[in-house]
């Protein structure tokens, strides 16, 4: 998958555990979990706004987009 | 949004126990026929066809038999068809739903099979019940009424719902993978 999730990094440059996040914006500490490494479909807008709202950050502090290398 | 799937599994566990209570009174009446059959097998016959639409004096033991038969295969396929239906509610209630769509394309097949059987059996009861009349009074029958056509048209419901189960599946699965 190309897009990487950078939300490790922001919650360790906010000093933050997934725990505490995770009871701030109300989701289940599994699905941050799951969020953080990139095992998910996708992410609502909502929860999106939550985490941003909260580590004042944007979304794009959080996801990046790493095209897929083509080996020769 | 947080989707709330009780709102689907608590009337699937209602209609799971209706489906039990369903099976619970064809298991009566099976074994209501078998006692019948065993204790006074001379007057289970006339009865059958009677309820068949034809009123008879006594049977020969054949066509007694072949009563028994025949109803005894229509009660067979209502208990497998009650208890698919009641595996289909289960597996609501249970939230999963690809089972409850296997479970309801075999509810389907075995609508049809009751619409099948439905149709022979009323040929059969009429020929075994009208066998020992006279000439000219014996009878085959064959109708296709309202009680045909609704069984046609809930194997129909039931077949779609199949795949509305698939479906449902299958987004209830994107659904759980988005956070």
């Amino acid at each position: 998958m190309p897009i990487i999730v950078r939300l490790d990094v922001m919650l360790a440059m906010r000093k933050m555990t997934s725990r505490d996040l995770a009871a701030r914006i109300g989701i289940a500490e599994q699905n941050l979990s799951l969020l953080k490494s990139g095992k998910v479909r996708g992410v609502r807008f909502n929860t999106l706004e939550a985490i941003c709202s909260e580590l004042g950050c944007q979304p794009g502090d959080l996801l990046e987009f790493q095209p897929e290398t083509e080996e020769a | 949004m947080t989707i709330d799937p009780n709102t689907l599994t608590q009337p699937a566990r209602r209609i799971q126990i209706v489906m039990t209570c369903g099976m619970a009174l064809f298991l009566a009446i099976t074994a209501g026929l078998a006692f019948a059959t065993i204790t006074k097998p001379s007057s289970v016959g006339p009865i059958l066809a009677d309820f068949g639409g034809f009123s008879t004096g006594p049977l020969m033991a054949w066509q007694t038999v072949a009563l028994i038969g025949i109803t005894a295969i229509h009660l067979t396929i209502w208990l497998l068809l009650l208890g698919t239906a009641r595996h289909v509610f289960r597996h609501l209630a249970d939230g999963e739903p690809e089972a409850a769509s296997h479970a309801a394309r075999n509810l389907a097949n075995w609508l049809w099979a009751m619409l099948a059987w439905g149709l022979i059996s009323q040929i059969l009861v009429s020929l075994v019940a009208t066998w020992g009349f006279p000439e000219g009074q014996r009878a085959i029958s064959f109708g296709f009424g309202t009680p045909q056509v609704s069984i046609a048209l809930s194997a129909l419901i039931a077949g779609f719902m199949a795949r509305a189960f698939a479906l449902g599946a299958e987004l209830w699965r994107d659904h759980s993978e988005v956070v």
